[in-house]
């Protein structure tokens, strides 16, 4: 049963799938890798619709550059551990989440204890090698991982569910050489949005979702289109 | 088909679309022919041939082909022989959070 308060506080999405979809996302624990712009928008949702246990992971500090994307952090905050200044911000917007943090670098080493006991993984990372591990990681404990990246005014999702979609390795088997990409602050939001919507309605239990699709925001002309994607038998991390 | 061309659907997305001027587009290939040959059939221009392949003529490390939902990396690479009907996308690898 949902507490009184919970009635009231969560009415609006109560009317979208229910008590039962209600307590799904109480008892839910979802882990967030990555607090930079993606992680920003889609812990700001996650939280507000009442997600249970939400673990945070990150290495950073908060740096003057972040401003312009990374909505979970105030002129205040810089210099500060990201994952401190984002339980805070957390806490604030909804104290019923229980927030854990972990300021670490994910490595193959520490991947699996990170990610603990989780339901789910949120892709918000910003490269390519930790999210071969995170997905390598959703594949070997079963769960699913959300996907999210951006360059620009252009994002990605897509939704991988072991066994049953293609996963990460399969749509991109080779790593882009890293640099520092320029990103649109509000290209963050779409994607983010989009990657919380899907985590939301996978815990719920409600409407359909992007397995086998990646979808490709285009800020600049404003349209969604999506591409089909199917396994590869011979992708090494999921052998199709 | 008729003869000996085959037609392919290219998809485009990101900023290749605007580099091509074209979202999606048909185009008519000789049977038989190749990614590669369908990439150096849209490349032409200097702008367009930089955006899809580096200095040594491979296709760029920061751009995705797939061929009906499958990554070219698992089939023949840019060898992969395209049949009518066949669509092709290419888009560029995003990575930042």
């Amino acid at each position: 049963m949902l507490a009184e308060g919970e009635l009231e506080r969560y009415d609006r999405q109560l009317k979208l799938f229910g008590e039962k979809g209600q307590r799904k996302l109480k008892n839910a624990r979802v882990f967030v890798a990555g607090l930079g712009g993606l992680g920003s928008a889609v812990l700001n949702y996650l939280a507000v619709a009442g997600v249970g246990t939400i673990r945070i992971v990150d290495h950073g500090v908060v740096e003057a550059t972040n401003l312009n994307r990374q909505i979970l952090y105030s002129e205040d905050d810089i210099g500060r551990k990201k994952v401190v200044s984002a339980e805070e911000r957390l806490r604030a917007l909804n104290s019923e989440t229980e927030v854990e943090i972990i300021s670490r670098t994910i490595d193959p080493g520490n991947v699996d204890e990170l990610v603990g006991d989780s339901d789910l993984i949120v892709d918000a990372m910003d490269n390519f090698p930790a999210r071969y591990l995170l997905n390598a990681t959703a594949l070997r404990k079963n769960i699913p991982l959300f996907h999210g990246a951006v360059h620009g005014f252009y994002g990605q999702a897509t939704t991988i569910v072991p066994k049953r979609t293609a996963c990460l390795r399969c749509i991109f088997p080779q790593a882009p050489s890293p640099k520092a990409v320029p990103v649109l602050g509000a290209t963050c939001g779409v994607v983010g949005c989009i990657q919380a919507t899907e985590v939301i309605k996978h815990v719920a239990g409600v409407g359909g979702s992007l397995e086998n699709r990646l979808l490709i925001w285009d800020g600049l002309n404003c349209t969604l289109r999506e591409i089909d994607v199917e396994k590869n038998p011979e992708c090494k991390d999921c052998q199709g | 088909m008729k003869g000996n061309v085959c037609k392919v659907r290219v998809r485009l997305f990101g900023d290749l679309a605007e580099v091509f001027q074209a979202r999606e587009e048909e185009v008519e290939l000789e049977r038989a022919s190749s990614i590669q040959g369908l990439l150096r059939l849209l490349c032409n221009s200097y702008q367009r041939r930089t955006k899809i392949f580096d200095k040594s003529g491979e296709v760029r490390s920061d751009i995705n082909i797939l061929r009906n939902g499958r990554n070219i990396a698992f089939l023949n690479g840019v060898e992969t022989e395209l049949d009518d009907g066949d669509v092709v996308s290419v888009f560029p690898r995003m990575f930042g959070g």
